[in-house]
């Protein structure tokens, strides 16, 4: 089933190997950004879901909190809202869910197409839906002396650099573009913010662990699809670049409305679980827990109005 | 605590994630398919796969029982038989060993780079740390005629000849890819051919080469040699034909996917399958191959050689479905079945990728079993699957009677 979508990849991959001198390196990192470019209205549509959810956040918790006794009436209240503004609850997951899948595809793909044993070539064979590439196969998968079917523990000792790159980039883009929770007003433990902080230390950790043993041609794929992400984030204005300089943006919500309740609960699950989600589809990780620290310190200043 | 709580959960929910990325990817166990070879006058059959090497009777399909040297069963420390088996942590075997010394060695390399010595009577590898070989290897050890030469095809490029002595590397032959395919010898010449599209031709005792012929894809099997000429199958979808000099005969013969086997010669005509589940008997008439019959016996691929008797032609898919076909013209071959006539086709429930192999009795060779059983014997079609549990099945050769089934 999942082929459907795998089956084409992979034809692209041999594709662009065959246009690109044979290199399998370039073939994996121009699909890659082909990809991620034809998927970024998904993304578009995603960010500007999420931020408009972000928006009504004060205004959904002052009826959660009103109607907490009243789930019926409560949802009548919240779906009268999100039509008001014109929201879909489901705006936010709907291109992540679409663009799931082929992320998962792309992945799949390469593991495919890197195919360095007979175990893995015949599990290739197929799969290539344009007449004439077979005389591609197997494809080089020899790259600056690395075996790009093994994983960089089983190649020369440079090729440890990559999950270096793929936890720097990693790290990177979510240091860029997760949008930092507002602190709680009081003073309590801001649990949104600590999951974020957790999942953002947490997750260029795993990536780098899990790049050790994954093959040498996914660490590539993990590096440039990270690139991309920072540079469509970017080009959609919402890399925060100031972050790396310690400027911490302002929050994506203004604490308004019902006050300490409500700064509470723009933490709220369903931001941070949009949160989790961008970390997720992106391989992302992020930010450190020290980082308390400055934000702590950073609430009394007067908070600037969004920039975004 | 409640924030070690959380940080754990995130790395559970993480980790799941990820797990079901890599998760999506179906993953085998090792790098290639079971070796199969007939070993001595009993026509035992020695399994190479994964990390074991085991000898299978090929009458009940049990292991074979270490013996010492007054024929006496050995027993392990629970007093039970113990198998004529081995068994090294940290060996992965898919190539068959080589027989040396008037068969009580075998030399065996396996894909973690050793070259190991094993005593055929006690089934025990002499020193474990072996020799280091300069790569993984996958397909068959082949010597020179005076056998002091061992040739090691390495599944990541070049074929390495050792000196077996001394057990040292005496020259290296360069491809740009790996030898996936048996090398083969005839006199003082060694073929070979390489997934880098190459069919080499080098001296067996110098190394020196001979010829190197740039074919239109892909090689994974060994050449078949025969009348001076040689058929390899490629994974641009061709069977050629080259001259032992060297040089391509007439065009090539067009398959519908991937030729992953040595096509099979009979009576002048070639058999061979590819990938797509197609079956082909083609002659070379005049320098041109000549097409007699062509069937899609399986929608799934073919990756083994085909059985070639007198009658049959039988060819084993991806499937796991063994069929037999009549040797004239490809069609099923017939028999009684419960609702009348019916095509012999077999199941064995497990992806079929190694070549099978046949044992043709003669009548004064005597079973290591004394059942009675045992002495019913008939010729057999050993058909080896990627499972485990379903390592080997034996069927009667004719008419596809299932007689036994070796599993771990």
């Amino acid at each position: 089933m999942f082929d459907i979508i795998v089956n084409p990849f992979i034809t692209l991959l041999a594709l662009l190997y065959s246009v690109f001198g044979n290199n399998t390196v370039l073939a994996i990192a121009i699909l890659t950004v082909a990809i991620r470019l034809l998927t970024s209205p998904l993304l578009i549509q995603q960010q500007r879901s999420t931020k408009a959810m972000q928006e009504i956040q004060p205004k959904l918790k002052a009826i959660q909190e009103k109607y907490k006794n009243d789930r019926e009436k409560l949802s009548q209240e919240q779906m009268a809202l999100y039509r008001e503004n014109g929201i879909n609850p489901l705006g936010g997951c709907l291109p992540l869910l679409i663009q799931l899948p082929i992320l998962l595809a792309l992945y799949q793909a390469i593991i495919l197409a890197l195919a360095g044993t007979p175990f893995q070539l015949i599990d290739l064979s197929g799969r290539l839906l344009v007449p004439g590439l077979d005389h591609l196969v197997p494809l080089n998968n020899i790259w600056l002396d690395m075996d790009l079917t093994l994983p960089p523990t089983a190649n020369p000792i440079y090729a440890l650099l990559l999950p270096l790159m793929v936890m720097v980039t990693t790290w990177l883009q979510s240091k860029l573009t997760i949008p930092t929770p507002p602190p709680s007003d009081d003073d309590k433990p801001n649990q949104a913010a600590m999951m974020t902080r957790s999942m953002t230390t947490i997750m260029p950790l795993m990536f780098g662990f899990f790049s050790l043993s994954f093959s040498v041609g996914l660490s590539i794929y993990f590096v440039v699809s990270n690139l991309v992400g920072i540079l469509q984030y970017t080009l959609m204005g919402r890399a925060e670049w100031g972050r790396l300089l310690g400027r911490e943006p302002a929050p994506e919500t203004a604490p308004a409305v019902v006050k300490g309740s409500v700064a509470k609960s723009s933490t709220s699950k369903s931001e941070t679980s949009e949160i989790a989600d961008v970390v997720v589809e992106e391989n992302v990780s992020k930010e450190k827990t020290s980082n308390k620290k400055r934000r702590r310190k950073a609430k009394p200043k007067a908070r600037p109005k969004s920039s975004r | 605590m409640s924030r070690f709580l959380k940080r754990g959960r995130i790395i559970i929910v993480a980790s799941i994630v990820l797990l079901i990325i890599t998760g999506c990817v179906a993953r085998r166990d090792g790098v290639s398919w079971a070796d199969l070879t007939l070993v001595g006058d009993d026509q035992n059959i020695l399994v190479s796969f994964r990390d074991y090497m085991v000898l299978v009777d090929p009458v009940t399909g049990q292991p074979i029982p270490l013996t010492d040297s007054e024929g006496n069963v050995r027993m392990d420390e629970d007093g039970n038989p113990r198998p004529w088996e081995v068994k090294n942590d940290g060996s992965e075997f898919y190539a068959s060993p080589l027989f040396l010394e008037d068969n009580e060695t075998l030399l065996v390399a396996d894909y973690n780079n050793r070259l190991l010595e094993v005593s055929f009577d006690s089934a025990r590898v002499r020193d474990v740390n072996g020799v280091e070989t300069p790569g993984h290897v996958i397909a068959d050890l082949e010597t020179n005629s005076d056998n002091s030469i061992v040739y090691l095809p390495l599944s990541e490029r070049d074929l390495v000849a050792f000196d077996l002595d001394s057990l040292q590397e005496l020259w290296r032959l360069e491809t740009e890819r790996g030898v996936w395919g048996n090398p083969m010898r005839e006199g003082d010449i060694l073929y070979f051919a390489s997934i880098d599209h190459h069919l080499y031709a080098v001296n067996a005792n110098t190394g020196s080469l001979i010829w190197d012929l740039e074919l239109s894809g892909g090689i994974a099997s060994a050449p078949l040699i025969a009348d001076d000429r040689m058929y390899v199958g490629t994974f641009d979808r061709n069977i050629f034909a080259v001259s032992t000099d060297g040089e391509i005969i007439g065009e090539p013969f067009e398959t519908e996917d991937w030729v992953w086997n040595t096509p099979v010669l009979l009576d002048g005509v070639i058999y061979a399958t590819d990938l797509s589940g197609y079956v082909y008997a083609i002659s070379l008439v005049d320098g041109e191959f000549d097409l007699i019959w062509k069937v899609q016996a399986s929608e799934d691929g073919i990756r083994p050689s085909p059985i070639v008797t007198e009658d049959h032609v039988i060819v084993a898919d991806r499937d796991g479905r063994i069929f037999w076909l009549r040797r004239e013209d490809g069609q099923p071959f017939l028999v009684e079945g419960e609702d009348g006539l019916e095509p012999l086709e077999r199941q064995v429930d497990a992806e079929v990728l190694s070549d099978m192999i046949t044992i043709v009795w003669d009548d004064d060779i005597e079973s290591s079993d004394d059942s009675e059983e045992s002495t019913q014997r008939s010729d057999l079609l050993i058909v080896s699957t990627v499972n485990n549990s379903r390592v080997l099945v034996a069927f009667t050769l004719n008419d596809g009677a299932r007689r036994w089934e070796y599993g771990r």
